[in-house]
């Protein structure tokens, strides 16, 4: 790519190139004249292993379009969107831009052929000004130099992109300094830069202010006009209403719909969205409500950050199911209220009084435990032991003074192993050399260890395979049968409604929705996630 | 949506033989290296395998080894300490300053310098985990200020202990039980106890779990900073006796005393196969390393190997054990 003088033309390779001047001064849509989408997938297939995430999934955009990407969690669309921008091979099926069938090997190849990315975490260097960071791998040099950088020249052709998004900034400022929401128009600012005549945005709003969110749909709309065809991932359908104007739907893995209207369909949006209960587990037995104790862990009025206020209240004895969209807000409360997060404000409330839980170790103290979603980064303590994986912090139950009992933690590890049939030759084999699913297990079973009453559980049957799910589920009711409390966050709605008494919608960090688990429908639910819907 | 489908919903279990591999070299290899070795000493040189020597080669081992027994705790807490150098001058210059020239009682003088060195591990712990300085350079910037100390407090002149002064410290650093040196004896009962806290107390889990897996542990309920900054301050305790030791044995301390013996006591431990990323070690294998390290520096001088090479020697000994760590490291991280 050549980026010549104060007027850089942005080339994009295999289609009309689009040079930055039309991009920018062309007022008329530019929709395509001959009915060839900009990019378009054809029936692509992609699986891991034995997960098949995308199994026959089309989608084409046009020039000056906005689509609307939508559906629920691992319905496939980060691996859609991982294969549209040269991040992944598909299996089968292909890629189509401007008509032209394409092999992408790698992003670099998809930006040069005019795939701009805007992603969720930025892509962008704090440290770095953002000129810098607008020109970063094609730095402008002076003429004739490899090393000396024309600085003069970047921030001369910096002014028009930002320009174009709408951006009114020196652009010698560090992007440390900007607010997400400037970050997340300097992103696609830089997309631009590649002559971006498809644009992918995934989840561009989630850290968003309202307002910064406008200004973002106003640039967005901008660039449609100009020609640039754009995807627009989000799990806010009020912003893909009042943003797309075609939206797609994607739902296990596979194209479930199209809708032309959005703003006017999103009810139906919702119910093409909400997975099929064919793989609905037995429905728990329905237990008596009023039967469940008294309250052993509350969340009054609690926020972190940008989520909350965020109330609920767990009962001894009952599982409370936790749904929501990913970036709900679900983990930062759940770990708030075990010690794990700091809240900024609100009350934690166990057992009838507030506490402060400065951090895990608190936790257990009252009896509040957490496990945590990301079971390699924050579960496992790897090259240990199972024993010592499941007796880490038991010292009631396994040590006198500090000095570990050892008969006792040899007991507890057994049996863990035995309560929740954990495949191994014997306790002291390391913990990595465990399937992920016996893994999960061994983690669990160190809630059991202690006398724990209160767990909270952030998506505890991730990535592990059936068998294990429902042996992971059956125990979960056990225990709450025991009378322990039970927080379960879980995306996948058939789980439950296997499980829980009740369950709670988050979204924007609060709670939005309740329901008793026999009135609860798949439909109610993710509605209620993606802020359709009503609150019982 | 998450990255979850792009990872396999099991991960195959490593095969038998490499777990085998793996836990064999990592458990037995410094000890057949030590024995290999040992057995190329006996070839070359006829003063290598007599009951002197042996003795003498656990007496050099011993300062190493004292204060290796922190290092490993450190290391298997996922922090490391450079500071035990100039710790170990600091603590020995300490006693023997109070005795000598402040006239105090051996007990005292050896109470004050271990209670220096426990405080300055104390500050290393809490530059790394509290401030959070990367524990490397936090704990290099602690040994320059306690070396300067020491330095500006005497001028660089080293002191001495005259006569019969001293008499408790002394005997720490040359006096004999039976047929072993005290410095031998204390190192024994000071790596069975490290042992046993290391494996059988939750002082002890807790510090293989906060090297593991820092964020883990938290999670699991282990203080994590707290915990390490309490494993620093036994390291410097721990640095603390191994310079009363040396100074014992020199009956003098000076400033300059033990430069750059943090290096051969890293090279003791990481030879014992603890791993420098933490989680993983072992103490008793420890001393194996440093009785390796004394027997080679011995039988090269018996075989009047010129001693730069012994430095030489040491850093290939110290690269080649860290590369061992980070091909065992790989497989699992």
């Amino acid at each position: 790519m050549t980026l010549a003088g104060n007027g850089p033309v942005l080339t994009g390779s295999g289609l009309d190139p689009l040079p930055v001047a039309a991009v920018l001064a062309t007022p008329s849509p530019v929709v395509t004249p001959d009915g060839v989408p900009a990019l378009a997938a054809l029936d692509v297939h992609r699986s891991f292993g034995a997960v098949r995430a995308l199994r026959g999934v089309s989608l084409s955009v046009a020039r000056g379009e906005i689509l609307g990407l939508v559906g629920a969690n691992g319905a496939g669309k980060s691996t859609l969107i991982r294969i549209l921008t040269g991040d992944l091979a598909p299996d089968a099926g292909e890629v189509r831009i401007a008509g032209e069938p394409v092999h992408l090997t790698s992003v670099r190849d998809a930006q040069a052929l005019g795939i701009g990315v805007v992603r969720q975490e930025l892509d962008l260097v704090p440290d770095l000004t953002v000129a810098e960071n607008l020109f970063l791998g094609e730095e402008h040099r002076f003429p004739g130099s490899t090393w000396r950088l024309d600085r003069a020249s970047m921030a001369r052709a910096a002014a028009p992109l930002l320009d174009a998004v709408g951006l009114r900034l020196d652009p010698a400022r560090r992007v440390s300094a900007l607010s997400i929401g400037d970050r997340q128009l300097v992103a696609a600012a830089r997309a631009l830069r590649d002559a971006a005549s498809v644009m992918l945005l995934d989840e561009p709003t989630s850290s968003l202010t309202p307002w910064e969110t406008e200004r973002l749909f106003t640039t967005l709309r901008g660039l449609a006009t100009r020609g640039v065809a754009i995807i627009y991932i989000s799990h806010r359908l009020d912003e893909i209403g009042a943003l797309c104007d075609r939206v797609t739907v994607i739902r296990d893995g596979m194209h479930v719909g199209d809708f032309g209207a959005p703003a006017a369909e999103l009810d139906a949006i919702v119910a093409a969205m909400t997975p099929g209960i064919g793989d609905r587990d037995a429905p728990a037995e329905p237990r008596d409500l009023r039967q469940r104790g008294e309250p052993v862990l509350e969340a009054r009025g609690l926020r972190v950050g940008r989520h909350g206020p965020a109330d609920l209240v767990l009962h001894r004895g009952e599982i409370l199911g936790v749904f929501g969209l990913v970036g709900a807000g679900r983990s930062t409360i759940a770990r708030a209220l075990t010690g794990s997060l700091r809240p900024d404000a609100g009350e934690v409330v166990v057992r009838g009084e507030a506490v402060r839980l400065r951090s895990p170790w608190d936790g257990y103290r009252e009896g509040v435990a957490y496990l945590a979603e990301d079971r390699k980064a924050e579960s496992i303590l790897p090259g240990l032991s199972i024993r010592i994986n499941v007796g880490v912090r038991a010292p009631g139950d396994t040590a006198r003074g500090g000095v570990l009992d050892m008969a006792r933690l040899r007991a507890l590890a057994r049996r863990t192993i035995d309560r929740l049939a954990i495949k191994t030759p014997t306790d002291t084999a390391l913990i990595e050399q465990l399937s992920g699913g016996n893994q999960q297990k061994v983690v669990v079973g160190r809630l059991l260890a202690e006398r724990l009453d209160v767990l909270v559980l952030d998506e505890p049957t991730h990535g592990i395979d059936v068998k294990a799910k429902r042996e992971l589920l059956d125990l979960l009711r056990d225990l709450a049968a025991e009378g322990k409390g039970i927080l379960l966050i879980s995306s996948e709605l058939a789980e439950l409604v296997a499980v829980a008494d009740r369950i709670v919608v988050f979204r924007n960090g609060r709670v939005v929705a309740e329901f008793d688990t026999a009135d609860a429908t798949e439909t109610s639910l993710v509605g209620a996630a993606a802020g359709r819907g009503h609150a019982a | 949506m998450t990255n979850e489908a792009a990872a396999p919903a099991e991960a195959p279990a490593p095969s038998v033989g490499s777990r085998i591999g793996g836990d064999f070299w990592a458990r037995y290899g410094v000890l057949l290296a030590l024995l290999v070795m040992a057995a190329v000493f006996v070839l070359l040189s006829d003063r290598f395998l007599t009951q002197d020597n042996l003795v003498n080669i656990l007496r050099q081992s011993a300062v190493t080894a004292i204060a290796a027994v922190g290092a490993t705790m450190v290391l298997i807490a996922g922090g490391i300490d450079i500071s035990q150098g100039a710790v170990m001058a600091f603590a020995g210059l300490a006693a023997v300053i109070i005795i000598q020239q402040m006239g105090g009682p051996d007990v005292l003088a050896i109470a004050v310098a271990l209670a220096f060195a426990a405080l300055f591990g104390l500050a290393n712990g809490v530059l790394a985990e509290t401030i959070r300085i990367p524990a490397f350079i936090a704990t290099l910037g602690t040994a320059l200020v306690i070396r300067g100390v020491a330095f500006v407090y005497t001028e660089g002149r080293s002191v001495g202990l005259a006569g019969e002064s001293g008499e408790l410290l002394k005997w720490l650093g040359r006096g004999f039980i039976g047929p072993l040196p005290v410095p031998v004896v204390l190192m024994i009962v000071l790596y069975l106890v490290a042992a046993w806290v290391m494996a059988r107390t939750t002082w002890g889990l807790h510090t293989y779990a906060v090297g593991s897996a820092e964020r883990a542990a938290r999670i699991a309920g282990v203080r994590v900073s707290r915990h390490r900054i309490e494993v620093y301050a036994v390291a410097g305790l721990l640095s603390g006796l191994a310079g009363v030791v040396l100074a014992g044995r020199l009956a003098s301390a000076a400033p300059a005393l033990a430069t750059g013996a943090e290096f051969d006591i890293l090279t003791a431990v990481v030879l014992g196969g603890t791993s420098i990323y933490g989680g993983r070690g072992n103490v008793l294998r420890t001393l194996l390393g440093a009785v390796f390290l004394a027997t080679m520096t011995n039988g090269l001088i018996l075989l009047n190997v010129p001693s730069f090479y012994q430095t030489i020697t040491v850093g290939v000994v110290l690269l080649v054990a860290l590369s061992l760590d980070r091909l065992r490291s790989r497989g699992t991280r």
